[in-house]
């Protein structure tokens, strides 16, 4: 069974997306990264980007990361705002009753995109 | 173990209020004692004015205790190592201790915050991704302030500093 099915599959991100995004939005030190965008499209993103890092099917390519992150990079997104988003992510999968070994594997993938969203 | 938990939180909680506190007050002179001349020629003793009252006295010092004990319990990652811990007489000794500390010498060492946490790294996996959601939760409170990111980042660098002591390495 993938991580992805192990984790829930797709109502298992649904409900993952819905804490991330609260928890990203009541965080005062990352929310300006997000004022001014479509919060519609922003939804389709988390949701794709947790599908990802669940191990589940995605389309996901570094280059799309890269891009959609360099003008935060030139308003000073780097690793602490980086760092908080995982710890977002830690938090989430907490609630949601994932054990400590499969967060690790989750949060695993999601550090592997580190490097693209911080344009180096 | 509900005792030895409490005799964790407490260093623990402590520690990170100094963390916040003592480097926004120390940035905060630095500023005032370089760039805030406008201010200097305002003010009759701009320079002698203590850190405490610096940051906003003890108003700054509940707002910042208050906003980081609800992010830290609302966060499921890290909130089983608080539980069993009687918050409200912790916030109050914090305080407290924060009163104390703004007022004279802190006797805070390395070895009370190793001795605070061993149980825990060795008991419960207290390890770098729980210290790292603590860092957030400051970086979010101050930031939740109003304080900027160069002085968070500055307080940040000395709360990180302890991180060795904390997991017991």
């Amino acid at each position: 069974m993938s991580l992805y099915e192990e984790l829930g599959g797709e109502a298992a991100v649904n409900a993952a997306v819905d804490i991330f995004y609260r928890r990203v939005l009541s965080d005062a030190y990352v929310i300006r990264f997000f004022e001014g965008v479509d919060m519609e499209k922003q939804a389709a993103k988390q949701k794709a980007f947790l599908t990802m890092v669940f191990g589940g099917p995605n389309s996901y390519t570094g280059l799309d990361m890269r891009e959609g992150h360099k003008h935060l990079v030139k308003q000073g997104l780097n690793d602490s705002h980086f760092e908080h988003i995982l710890a977002h992510l830690r938090s989430t999968l907490a609630e949601l009753g994932v054990g400590a070994d499969k967060i690790q594997e989750v949060i695993n993938i999601a550090d592997s995109v580190r490097a693209d969203v911080l344009d180096r | 173990m509900e005792q030895q938990l409490t005799a964790f939180i407490y260093p623990l909680i402590l520690f990170f209020v100094l963390g916040v506190i003592v480097p926004i007050l120390l940035a905060g002179a630095a500023d005032k004692a370089t760039s805030r001349n406008d201010v200097d020629t305002q003010s009759a003793q701009p320079a002698e004015q203590s850190l405490y009252d610096q940051l906003g006295g003890a108003a700054a010092i509940d707002a910042a205790v208050d906003i980081f004990y609800r992010r830290v319990l609302s966060d499921a990652y890290i909130k089983v190592f608080f539980e069993d811990t009687d918050m409200v007489r912790q916030a109050q000794k914090q305080k407290a201790f924060l009163t104390m500390v703004f007022g004279g010498p802190n006797n805070y060492t390395g070895m009370d915050m190793r001795e605070g946490h061993k149980h825990l790294v060795e008991k419960m996996g207290l390890n770098d991704s729980h210290f790292e959601h603590v860092l957030a939760h400051l970086r979010s409170t101050l930031a939740e302030l109003g304080v900027g990111e160069e002085k968070v980042a500055e307080i940040i660098a000395i709360a990180d500093s302890v991180r060795d002591d904390v997991l017991n390495r």
